[in-house]
């Protein structure tokens, strides 16, 4: 089943939120997904640049 | 101020009991303190008033009283961040590095100030200890996170103060409250004592009214001599940044870089084609830093943030490790284009912020026809050159009928001194400057 970007996220936080026990009924879910989902254009954005293959991270 | 106390013109006692009393007059309408110290700070200058009686010299911040951000450690205080996380932390057990270098010159702390919340925010607005209002509109914020250490200084209640600049947190507040600071190069100054936010990023530096002023503190914390004006500021290569620096601010931001470009002769602009990349890295990185830091207080005391900052690091704590890792290697390509930038330029010129204050409370603002988050967008043009790492003069533009708008010096790694010289001379042809002190009280 596939889903659109969204769902993805979400999916995601709720996921990953249970793995850490970090308490996402006591967060504004809206705001998080929110934030999540700019971090992820920003990552898309960041990795569409060439970055040198000796690139220190 | 301190020549008058070392040539015995006045005391470091009198310079401190009038701080106090400007505190008190002020301070109700402007909340910039969170705490202030006046035992210790009285026990501080009666000990420089006897050095300077017994002959001595106490250094070249003789008397002066200045204020600390609130997340630097006070001997016997709790180190606060702006937070409650923090309230049952144990007592500090000695001063944070810059504050032992400022009194060990001879200056004199007189309290803590306001910021946001662990240092994760641009206007000031803190849950738990209210709003610092900006003392040249009290309807509006004097920016972030060190707003209250710039509107310390910027009210006059004291001459000096310290910050912290992560994203932006001390070229934001300079620039809405009307005053100078700077973020040195990362890794010039101690971050011993400071309480932590994003450690990749992070620098602590001075506010101060006068560009002089600036310049002597930032010699004290460097722990270097204080230096003249280079001398050949004339024959420096300066560029205005164009391309993602001038697009998305209002005028009145745009007049400020006007001012200092004319100022300057500037003719020659210089593009960052990565500019908006590195302000993406540096926002993924300062989240996942961030949330990271906070993760375990986060598990169990959700409730006890700030709602502004909760959810923000709960995202950042989720992210893929990929995304922060990618952030960071993009450090090399941004690096690279500093590197030639200054290889042409020795300053480059941007504004500091897109607008000038907003209203506390305010959530959005219309740029060029787009409604934007005002909070996250007021650090638009100072993030990306967090990402480099170099030095930043934050130099301000006042008016008497406007608000204050601000621009910043970027030079190449360890620069400080010909960007503060060249601050100097700007405000020496009258282009920048605080301007007369607002009527507060």
């Amino acid at each position: 089943m596939e889903h659109d970007d969204r769902t993805v996220a979400r999916l995601a936080i709720e996921a990953v939120a249970a793995q850490l026990a970090l308490p996402l009924e006591r967060a504004d879910r809206a705001v998080v997904l929110a934030v999540y989902e700019r971090l992820a254009a920003y990552a898309a954005d960041i990795a569409s640049a060439d970055l040198p293959r000796d690139a220190d991270a | 101020m301190a020549a008058a106390v070392r040539a015995k013109r006045t005391t470091a006692a009198a310079l401190v009991s009038d701080a106090f009393a400007r505190i008190a007059a002020d301070d109700p309408a402007l909340r910039a303190f969170t705490a202030i110290f006046p035992e210790r700070a009285h026990e501080t200058a009666a000990r420089i008033d006897a050095t300077i009686a017994a002959g001595g010299d106490p250094g070249p911040l003789a008397g002066v009283p200045f204020a600390a951000k609130n997340l630097f450690d006070v001997r016997g205080v709790i180190t606060r961040a702006g937070a409650t996380i923090t309230a049952d932390d144990p007592p500090a057990a000695r001063d944070a590095e810059l504050i032992r270098r400022f009194e060990a010159a001879g200056a004199v702390l007189v309290g803590v100030t306001n910021m946001d919340e662990l240092a994760f925010g641009f206007t000031t607005e803190n849950a738990h200890d209210g709003a610092t209002a900006n003392p040249h509109d009290h309807a509006r914020s004097a920016g972030g996170s060190s707003g209250g250490s710039a509107a310390a200084v910027a009210s006059g209640m004291v001459p000096l103060s310290l910050g912290s600049d992560t994203n932006g947190s001390i070229r934001v507040p300079s620039a809405l409250c009307g005053i100078f600071g700077i973020r040195p190069t990362f890794g010039t100054l101690s971050l011993a004592g400071a309480y932590p936010f994003v450690t990749s990023l992070d620098t602590v530096g001075p506010f101060a009214r006068t560009a002089a002023d600036l310049a002597r503190a930032y010699a004290v914390l460097a722990g270097t001599p204080e230096t003249a004006a280079e001398a050949n500021l004339g024959s420096l290569r300066i560029a205005r940044l164009d391309g993602f620096f001038s697009e998305g601010l209002l005028p009145e931001a745009r007049d400020a870089v006007d001012r200092v470009c004319a100022a300057l002769t500037i003719s020659a602009r210089h593009t960052l084609p990565s500019a908006r990349r590195a302000r993406e890295a540096a926002f993924t990185i300062t989240a996942a830093e961030g949330g990271e830091r906070h993760l375990a207080a986060l598990r169990v005391r959700a409730q006890d943030f700030d709602f502004a900052v909760r959810d923000r690091l709960i995202a950042g704590a989720l992210m893929p490790a990929n995304w922060y890792i990618r952030a960071r290697r993009f450090r090399t390509v941004f690096d690279a284009e500093l590197r030639e930038a200054f290889a042409t330029y020795d300053v480059l010129v941007a504004p500091a912020t897109p607008y000038v204050a907003p209203l506390l409370g305010q959530r959005t603002i219309v740029i060029d026809g787009v409604e934007t988050d005002v909070r996250s967008n007021v650090g638009v043009f100072t993030q990306p050159i967090t990402l480099g790492g170099v030095p930043v003069v934050a130099v301000p533009v006042t008016a008497p009928d406007r608000l204050p708008a601000g621009v910043q010096l970027i030079g190449p790694a360890g620069s400080e001194a010909r960007l503060l010289a060249l601050a100097a001379e700007l405000e020496r042809l009258g282009a920048v400057g605080a301007g007369a002190l607002p009527v507060v009280a």
